[in-house]
């Protein structure tokens, strides 16, 4: 088999290993621990198909690996960014759901009242602890973590921002 | 490794025609969306190059590592990238701001707040009214007299997250 094919093959099967250990671990893990929960569940399964790759490859094995590992973190990274972290936190998913609870529909003032500003800034601060982004102590929120994978797509947009004068 | 440097080098010239020509038609707002059709311009040149131009202009040693071809893989990578940045873009052209991100970037720069100072930094009518709004543009809500109801695109959507929820044995996220 080639490399090329090889490199998509391991690429894909590490991206499938993600996704089958991801539904297993989050339907135990709670919700502030989201974030360090999908980053420990992207290593283990790239680490798992890494060992699986030691052995059954004999020539350019470094390479197939290093090429592996980008591949499968970009494959992953827009599964966190594009699908993942849209059904976990999007708002406008929330309103949807608020919205269908009612058959009869919902006043604006009504849905203020189940999901407002408050509610939605509690639960970025729990989540942002959670993951270690941020810490408290005496009530005051200060950063935690020199870096973290949640700062990329947080600077990649403040990048992205600047770069089309948005 | 040669193969995959030529598609990065084709990723980061579409970025620079792409922050070109939405700069020069950035006052037409629905034809300076449709400017990330650029990256599709991207993807059939990598394809030209990594299966036309490389196996028969390009003559590279196959026995070095850092030569040997990875067509597909190139292809992979380049299709990746342009969907993360278009992904990104998308949210920065609609005046999406994450509420995480946005938190984060304040108490970075104000170094320490309390909950009641971040929360002044938000209102319901930006972080709820707005997005509000571009579901009923969008018409994934309708509005019948003061209520707003789901049409059916928006059930459809709201029927998949939640089927993703279900797997996942999710609670309500938001």
């Amino acid at each position: 088999m080639s490399a090329d094919i090889l490199i998509l093959l391991a690429s894909f099967f590490s991206f499938c290993l993600f996704l089958v250990v991801q539904v297993g671990v989050f339907r135990i893990l709670s919700a502030e621990r989201v974030l360090s929960g999908i980053i420990g569940v992207f290593l283990a399964a790239g680490l798992l198909t890494s060992i699986g790759l030691v052995f059954t490859v004999k020539i350019n094995i470094v390479l197939v690996m290093i090429v592996m590992w980008g591949l499968y973190g970009f494959l992953a990274f827009l599964y966190i960014v594009g699908v993942f972290g849209v059904i976990e936190s999007s708002i406008r998913i929330k309103l949807l759901q608020l919205i269908s609870i009612q058959s009869q529909g919902l006043r604006y003032s009504e849905l203020l009242k189940r999901y407002n500003r408050d509610i939605i800034v509690t639960k970025r601060l729990k989540r942002l602890i959670g993951s270690g982004e941020l810490m408290v102590s005496k009530g005051k929120y200060r950063i935690g973590k020199r870096f973290s994978f949640f700062q990329v797509p947080a600077y990649f947009s403040l990048f992205m921002k600047k770069l089309y004068r948005v | 490794m040669v193969s995959l440097s030529f598609s990065l080098l084709v990723f980061l010239v579409t970025i620079a025609t792409h922050v070109m020509l939405y700069q020069a038609l950035q006052s037409r707002k629905e034809l300076a969306f449709k400017t990330a059709g650029v990256f599709g311009f991207g993807l059939i040149i990598s394809v030209f190059v990594h299966f036309i131009l490389m196996p028969t202009v390009i003559y590279l040693p196959v026995t070095t590592w850092w030569a040997v071809p990875l067509p597909l893989t190139s292809l992979a990578l380049y299709a990746l990238l342009a969907s993360i940045y278009i992904l990104f873009f998308t949210n920065i052209y609609w005046g999406e701001e994450s509420p995480s991100f946005a938190i984060y970037f304040l108490v970075k720069r104000y170094r320490k707040l309390t909950a009641a100072e971040i929360r002044t930094h938000f209102s319901d009518k930006k972080i709820i009214g707005s997005r509000l709004t571009d579901l009923l543009n969008e018409r994934y809500v309708y509005k019948k007299g003061d209520r707003y109801l789901l049409t059916s695109r928006g059930k459809f959507v709201y029927s998949v997250t939640e089927f993703y929820r279900k797997i996942l044995n999710w609670q309500s996220g938001g």
